[in-house]
């Protein structure tokens, strides 16, 4: 983990480091694996959650993974808002949007196949290069199950690009 | 089916992220098939990753200063909490004593009550009708009522504001 040792929210300046540090890769988890339109809200809540919580007493490397978990918690009650409000809005598990980005496409129709769970993992250890206890921590699985869980997401992941890339004209 | 780990997991992610690559390296993921997948996903992810560092990023400090708002809200209520119960309670209370007083002093109430009344026939007829018990009862019906108006009306003002 690259979080800073000793971030403490009491403290404005800390916090500031601490966000530095984690709010483009959360930003980026948001818009291209969870497939998030509203972004800045999403990461904003977030946060506001994350210092709601005060979690100073975590150890270093599981406020990151804190961090995660709420904004998983967060993507998946905005899924269900939109189920509620009608089907011609769902996206949830099953699709993320289409990214501005034409070299990302094909990732992002990739990671649209797989579970938000399995694209969190995905992102956590090879963005986030994230211990497989911050992974469990940030999932709520057991650190143990964590790197058969990876293997599955990661074939499913290439799977899904050599299908995408198959599909291309 | 899952395939095996490898050790090397971490050595591929963290070149495809620096794009530093050994030539040792290179030859291991050339002839391990995890490696090539870990090559590939973190490629793919990593592309994704820089398109968004280009954005820049909302202040910090407005969502500290806000998280220190809300806070400073909630220690407001919570401080509050104790006061909202005494609202609550305060009336029972005043109810309860009531009923205390009358029952230990109602027949003392009932003739107040009788000598306030006008004609002395009247106040035979108060003084029959309206035993201690009765009088107890009565009062306690008018001042429950005057609790649930009282907590009612709060509670519909409260929900207005």
């Amino acid at each position: 983990m690259s979080v800073r040792a000793g971030v403490a929210h009491a403290d404005e300046a800390e916090f500031r480091r601490f966000y530095e540090e984690t709010a483009r890769p959360l930003r980026a988890w948001l818009r291209r694996a969870a497939g998030a339109d509203n972004v800045d809200d999403l990461a904003q809540e977030t946060y506001l959650r994350f210092l709601r919580a005060q979690v100073d007493d975590l150890p270093d490397d599981e406020r990151r993974a804190y961090l995660y978990r709420i904004a998983m918690n967060l993507v998946r009650d905005g899924w269900r808002a939109e189920r509620r409000r009608g089907p011609a809005t769902v996206l949830g598990d099953v699709e993320a949007p289409a990214p501005p980005n034409a070299e990302t496409i094909d990732v992002q129709r990739a990671m649209g196949r797989l579970r938000l769970r399995e694209r969190t993992l995905l992102w956590l250890a090879y963005v986030e290069r994230a211990s497989h206890r911050e992974i469990a921590t940030a999932l709520d699985v057991k650190e143990g199950s964590v790197r058969v869980m990876l293997s599955r997401a990661r074939q499913k992941l290439v799977g899904a690009l050599a299908q995408g890339r198959r599909g291309k004209p | 089916m899952s395939r095996d780990a490898c050790a090397r997991e971490g050595d591929v992610a963290t070149a495809v992220g620096s794009a530093t690559w050994t030539d040792e390296l290179r030859a291991h993921v050339r002839d391990c098939a995890t490696c090539r997948e870990v090559e590939l996903v973190t490629s793919a992810m990593m592309a994704a990753m820089r398109e968004e560092a280009e954005e820049p990023l909302p202040d910090a400090g407005r969502l500290w200063w806000r998280a220190q708002l809300e806070a400073r809200g909630a220690a407001r209520r919570r401080s509050m909490r104790p006061l909202d119960v005494a609202e609550w309670v305060e009336p029972l209370v005043a109810v309860a004593v009531a009923l205390l007083l009358l029952q230990l002093s109602g027949d003392r109430v009932v003739g107040v009550l009788a000598r306030l009344l006008p004609g002395e026939a009247t106040s035979d007829v108060v003084q029959l009708a309206l035993p201690a018990p009765v009088l107890t009862a009565l009062v306690a019906g008018v001042l429950l009522t005057g609790v649930m108006l009282f907590v009612g009306l709060g509670a519909a003002f409260a929900r207005d504001r």
